[in-house]
């Protein structure tokens, strides 16, 4: 490639939206990613589907949809049976932009991007992202690196902040943790940068998400939970997180150089959500779903009935003072949890046999209960399951608030629509949320509440699907407009701005449309890497070499 | 390649190497684990496969001096490792929380899903 290239910088923002960042904009704030807006392109990026940030992220790492990199929920249906386990980077399918470029010879520093635990080997340093066994020193390669961090800065950790102790009174606790962490990593980042000239730096800040979820209800009077006198104290809280974000990249842009180009992210948008819905419920009255007849099953399905949920037991709990708020009643540390579980109806009760239907995870997820691949699966696949799922689509669309008549749902897919690739088997029969995510598919891991639709017990704000992206450097044209940019984009983006051809197995496109014309990357051609070609042998030869065993 | 004579590389070890699974010699190839470990051509779901006997001769001079005893065993870690190496993470492959995390873990790991409401 001739003379040697800048280093790209990627900087994640989960779930930073810029719904939030253009008002703080224009008010004078956020001025670190203001100036790269100014010198740069500004605009959305479409999140995944669903835009969680286990799918999102790992989107982002291979530009592959998640047929091709099989996360789709940060849990996994266990093979064989109705069990889900928490998912990790060896459950990711296809290679990522770091490991490419880490085979090409480029310099990579990778910190706390999301779903990368266990770290891979990089030609560089990788921290792993949440989520991970936090007392577990493991989760950086090559090992000696957080040593290096606790020995020179005096960091131990750069744990996602946990809100599980949320209650009244702790929301500046949490935010100061999210601050503090926000800070500490800035410093890690900043610490490898200095040390030497990497060609790939990407880094991915938790805060915005986490002050999304849970600080929502502070900044928007509309939402059933606002209090005026609460809103006046934690409402700031909510942009200073933003700002904190903005000035550790402020921070992190005066390392940069002139040939330096850098990209400012976020996985999916954000805004509030009101309503919780419970589609195990819809299953049931819809006789999708049966429950197991034996004594307990009929004693929780009476309880149910009388409207003894989880949920109710919460409230009630929480209003008696035993436990703080849902938030920690909900947290596996609760005793509570297992005592509600015992009283109220749970995916333990569900008679397998009989049921064609369930959902579980995030933000709507149907499966059908398909023989052969479910451990008791009861829908033959062919045309009674073509049947079922196309019913379900219909019914789906007809949803409504019985209350404001409002539609449920707008985005509605079946798998093969939208998914394709060798993990294609293990996606969600049909995905389905409602856009404003006013109406967000909550709690499918248990029948949370007798209602079908009841306020949202844990968030006040949560996902869309309009990301940011906010893209500066010598090669990118200011003022240049990323309409249609989609976070599968960035890694084949990424990996033109290398240098790199572009893996032919990504689905994503080069954003050519972000390059200043005087840029080479305008005028050179995308090269694609044939993942098959002989120059893809020759590389896994060399690695076999490097195997340490005598050939 | 057309004409080139070929030799099999397929069965006719095969004894020998029970015999040493037998007497407990077989060693696993280092730095692998029981997921990509190459697969044993002594086993009897191995397929005979042809290469050159240039290649075969060539294979044969480095065997003293490289940690294979055979041929088959050699060309089957080498086409092992390569195509692990290209295939990436193979779908399925790699699909067993448990071994990643311990018992414990795994629980401290659903414990902060829950926490921020993921899980």
């Amino acid at each position: 490639m001739g003379c040697r290239l800048g280093k790209l910088v990627v900087v994640g923002l989960d779930g930073a939206t810029l719904d939030i960042m253009r008002p703080m904009f224009a008010e004078g704030r956020l001025k670190n990613f203001a100036k790269l807006s100014q010198r740069g392109a500004t605009g959305v990026l479409t999140s995944t589907i669903l835009p969680l940030s286990a799918t999102a992220w790992n989107t982002f790492a291979t530009g592959k949809n998640p047929g091709k990199h099989g996360i789709y929920d940060f849990s996994r249906r266990v093979p064989g049976t109705y069990q889900h386990a928490p998912t990790t980077s060896r459950d990711r399918g296809g290679r990522t932009l770091w490991q490419y470029a880490s085979d090409a010879g480029r310099r990579c520093l990778i910190v706390n991007v999301p779903l990368t635990y266990p770290p891979e080997p990089v030609n560089g340093i990788m921290i792993s992202g949440f989520p991970y066994p936090e007392k577990r020193r493991d989760f950086a390669l090559p090992p000696e690196t957080l040593d290096e961090v606790e020995k020179e800065l005096g960091i131990t950790h750069l744990h996602k902040p946990s809100p599980h102790f949320l209650k009244p009174g702790d929301e500046r606790k949490l935010v100061d943790d999210m601050l503090a962490i926000t800070q500490s990593q800035t410093k890690v980042v900043r610490h490898f940068m200095k040390k030497e000239s990497w060609d790939l730096v990407a880094t991915v800040f938790d805060a915005t998400d986490v002050v999304s979820h849970f600080f929502w209800q502070y900044i928007d009077p509309k939402n059933p939970k606002y209090d005026r006198k609460k809103a006046e104290v934690f409402g700031p809280l909510f942009y200073d997180v933003y700002d904190s974000v903005d000035t550790a990249f402020g921070e992190l842009a005066a390392d940069l150089g002139p040939e330096d180009n850098t990209f400012v992210i976020s996985d999916h948008g954000f805004g509030p959500v009101y309503y919780a819905v419970y589609m195990n419920n819809w299953l049931l009255d819809n006789g999708y779903l049966k429950l197991r007849r034996t004594a307990g099953t009929r004693f929780r399905r009476a309880s149910f009935r009388l409207g003894i949920t989880t949920d109710f037991l919460f409230r009630t709990a929480k209003r008696l003072g035993l436990v703080g708020s849902h938030t920690y009643a909900y947290s596996g540390k609760s005793r509570s949890l297992e005592l509600a579980k015992k009283l109220s109806l749970s995916l333990d009760d569900i008679d397998w046999d009989r049921s064609e239907v369930y959902s579980y995870g995030n933000y709507g997820q149907f499966f059908i209960n398909v023989r052969g691949r479910e451990p008791r699966g009861m829908v033959e696949p062919g045309d009674r399951y073509q049947k079922i799922v196309g019913e379900l689509k219909e019914k789906l669309r007809g949803l409504r608030d019985p209350k404001t008549g409002r539609t449920l749902f707008d985005i509605i897919y079946t798998k093969d629509e939208i998914y394709s690739g060798p993990y294609f088997d293990m996606a969600p029969d049909i995905v389905f949320f409602d856009s404003t995510m006013t109406y967000r598919a909550h709690r499918l891991f248990e029948f949370g509440s007798r209602s079908m639709i009841a306020p949202d017990p844990i968030y006040s704000g949560s996902h869309r699907m309009d990301g940011v992206l906010i893209a500066g450097g010598p090669d990118i044209a200011q003022g240049a407009d990323p309409a249609g940019a989609r976070l599968l984009d960035l890694a084949p983006t990424i990996a033109h701005l290398l240098g790199l051809p572009v893996p032919s197995g990504m689905d994503g496109r080069v954003l050519a449309g972000l390059f200043r014309p005087s840029s080479r990357f305008a005028s050179q051609k995308v090269q694609y890497l044939d993942e098959g070609s002989a120059e893809n042998l020759r590389r896994a030869t060399r690695s076999l070499l490097k195997a340490g065993k005598r050939l | 390649m057309r004409g080139t004579p070929r030799r099999s590389i397929s069965s006719q070890t095969f004894s020998g190497i029970l015999a040493r699974l037998l007497k407990g010699s077989w060693e696993a190839p280092p730095n692998l684990d029981s997921k990509t470990q190459a697969p044993n051509p002594g086993q009897a779901d191995a397929v005979a496969v042809k290469i050159p006997n240039a290649l075969a001769s060539r294979i044969t001079r480095r065997l003293s001096n490289s940690d294979f005893k055979t041929i088959d065993e050699y060309v089957a870690f080498v086409l092992d490792q390569v195509l692990t190496e290209l295939e990436g993470n193979e779908p399925g492959a790699n699909r067993n929380a448990e071994n990643v995390f311990s018992k414990e873990d795994q629980a401290s790991v659903e414990q902060r899903l829950r926490d921020l409401g993921y899980m």
